[in-house]
């Protein structure tokens, strides 16, 4: 009997919060549609904010954890970042999604908000999958992203996670089988530079997470030693201003790096 | 003080407790105990006695997760990149590590009573001799035990780990014991230090960072997450409750993720295409749909099983027989040199 109301009282818990949580998404998304958006800032006010941030990460990872893709949020995200003078911005889906709408979703919209945020002004955007090798870019330029606005961005997936350190693991196995590597070079470091999945660019310092599940379901695992996760509110699409929030908690995050 | 705390709930903490534990609760729980040093700064006291305090923490958290029902819980004491930190802090670090692990050593009989085994993971040759003595000495006392397992962390990253586990299975194929064709996931992992433990449910870090600072990079990557802000020395039960609550609360889109990645890894081994070599937009069996295979319940205990399956599908009896030949070859070596340690000590 003491059990039965245990469970009943758990599971009116649930139900609480459940509640609460449609009610409060509700409301939130009702005051989003009857109050004025925030107009983007122009490209110059972006660039003076991302040079005002205590420091700006050298790679910004994309988690998305959330059931539907708002590929704007993904385009702003790549372009503002740009303006921010980041340089690698690597997208993660588990299942791939984000690599398979690259061509028919992201190129359009990237394309487009490009156009309206940058204008005239040059802005490369390279497209890879899972990071290894720049790739055809969003203003159909090819090449290696010269100038003073360009990124490169890297389409994963769940392989490139532990798939990529397994693969690595073969890699290095059928060298030392063949006599072309003792088994005792293998270290940390070594072993880093073996993986594929975003091959030669810096870990990523900052990982923002679109979606409410509380796991970064594969994302990088090596790659993420050091790496910062902060939570994307939930509003879609993302507004500049909450974007500008998130780098500028990382900027006021200190790392003691263990010491 | 002990490792194994008695201390008693009061009523309302039972009655949270006993209604949580109705619902889904984490076999294996994580900590990274952050925010000894700054809890001493604001308490006013030496570091060394934050560390202390943490350790008394540390204790009674044990004791919520055993009552919780948790099975098996890992925590970060100390990691290696701690020892660029000032030699004092260090040494003072040491001696509350020596002074605890001899209190491990005296309390045989509460660990043995209690089924409670011990691990010490990390490179532990970073350590003092004494100190690796001390701790072969208790892995080696509470081998058999088998109700509950705690590891800890001390002299530990995972990317050592990982690459320590490669360098191992590497040394197989050199020494003939293994292919380069055997190397799998599941081969690497049972090669990690946390071996034979099921990959952690629920990871929890206080003191209001939100980075994993190298800690099971590779075994947490399915694991519900939860951030606080609170010190450790401060960390409550209600913090433990609230934990096991957003767990719940993620259980199950985090459970069909898991599944998801074992039947894709599945579906291409009987593909006959190697792990880690999956399309996107390939299709993905449901749990349940997939001929001869459930993955009804995707606890992390069914995902190794799954992972299991998985190798079994795509290696031949030969290669399953070498893989089986070098763990049993590895483990032997990892407990002969534990034992060694002891015999030198003596």
């Amino acid at each position: 009997m003491k059990q039965l109301l245990y469970s009943l009282l758990l599971k009116l818990l649930h139900l609480l919060f459940t509640c609460a949580e449609l009610v409060y998404g509700a409301v939130q998304r009702l005051m989003w549609q009857f109050s004025r958006v925030p107009v983007t800032p122009p490209l110059a006010d972006i660039c003076a904010n991302g040079r005002q941030l205590a420091k700006r990460p050298e790679h910004l990872g994309v988690i998305l954890v959330e059931k539907d893709i708002c590929w704007q949020t993904l385009a702003d995200i790549i372009l503002w970042s740009t303006a921010y003078g980041i340089h690698y911005v690597s997208l993660y889906d588990r299942s791939g999604r984000v690599r398979a709408g690259a061509e028919q979703q992201l190129r359009p919209h990237l394309e487009r908000r490009r156009r309206a945020l940058f204008g005239a002004v040059p802005c490369t955007v390279s497209l890879v999958e899972g990071g290894a090798e720049p790739g055809p870019t969003a203003n159909g330029h090819s090449g290696d992203g010269g100038g003073q606005y360009h990124v490169s961005v890297a389409l994963l997936w769940e392989p490139d996670g532990v798939g990529d350190m397994v693969a690595a693991a073969r890699r290095l196995c059928s060298e030392v089988a063949s006599g072309a590597r003792r088994a005792d070079s293998i270290d940390r470091h070594m072993f880093g530079e073996q993986l594929r999945a975003a091959a030669a660019w810096p870990d990523p310092a900052l990982a923002i997470k679109l979606g409410p599940v509380r796991a970064l379901l594969g994302y990088l695992p090596w790659q993420l030693r050091l790496t910062e996760v902060l939570d994307a509110p939930p509003r879609r699409p993302l507004l500049y201003r909450d974007f500008h929030r998130l780098l500028t908690a990382y900027g006021g995050i200190q790392q003691r790096m263990g010491t | 003080m002990t490792w194994i705390s008695d201390k008693k709930l009061t009523w309302y903490e039972s009655v949270c407790m006993n209604v949580l534990k109705t619902g889904q609760v984490p076999r294996h729980v994580a900590f990274i105990m952050d925010g000894n040093r700054r809890y001493a700064k604001r308490n006013h006291i030496e570091k060394t006695e934050g560390h202390a305090r943490g350790f008394t923490k540390l204790s009674e958290t044990l004791k919520w997760c055993r009552d919780l029902g948790v099975t098996e819980v890992t925590v970060y004491a100390f990691s290696i990149e701690n020892f660029r930190r000032p030699q004092s802090e260090i040494d003072g670090i040491m001696n509350l590590a020596r002074e605890k692990f001899e209190l491990l050593l005296k309390e045989r009989d509460k660990l043995s009573e209690h089924g409670v085994c011990i691990r010490f993971i990390g490179d532990l040759s970073l350590l003092p001799a004494d100190i690796q003595r001390q701790t072969a000495e208790v892995m080696l006392m509470t081998r058999n035990n088998k109700a509950a397992r705690l590891n800890i962390a001390f002299s530990y990253t995972a990317r050592e780990e990982i690459s320590r586990a490669v360098r191992d299975v590497a040394a197989g194929v050199s020494d003939g014991h293994l292919w380069s064709s055997d190397v799998t996931e599941r081969l690497v992992e049972q090669c990690l230090y946390t071996r034979e433990s099921p990959r952690p449910d629920l990871l929890v870090r206080t003191s209001g960072e939100v980075r994993l600072s190298d800690f099971l990079l590779w075994q947490t990557t399915h694991t519900c997450i939860f951030f606080t802000e609170v010190l450790w020395p401060d960390f409550s039960i209600w913090h433990l409750f609230s934990a096991v609550f957003t767990y719940q609360r993620n259980y199950d889109v985090i459970q069909a993720a898991r599944a998801d990645r074992s039947l894709r890894r599945l579906q291409h081994s009987t593909d006959g295409l190697l792990p880690g070599t999956a399309r996107p937009g390939d299709s993905v069996t449901r749990p349940g749909d997939s001929a001869g295979e459930s993955l009804d319940s995707t606890d992390s205990g069914s995902e190794c099983a799954a992972d299991d399956r998985v190798d079994s599908a795509s290696q031949s009896a030969a290669a399953q027989k070498r893989v089986q030949s070098f763990l049993s070859h590895l483990d032997a070596a990892r407990w002969g040199r534990l034992e060694s340690l002891v015999a030198e000590g003596s």
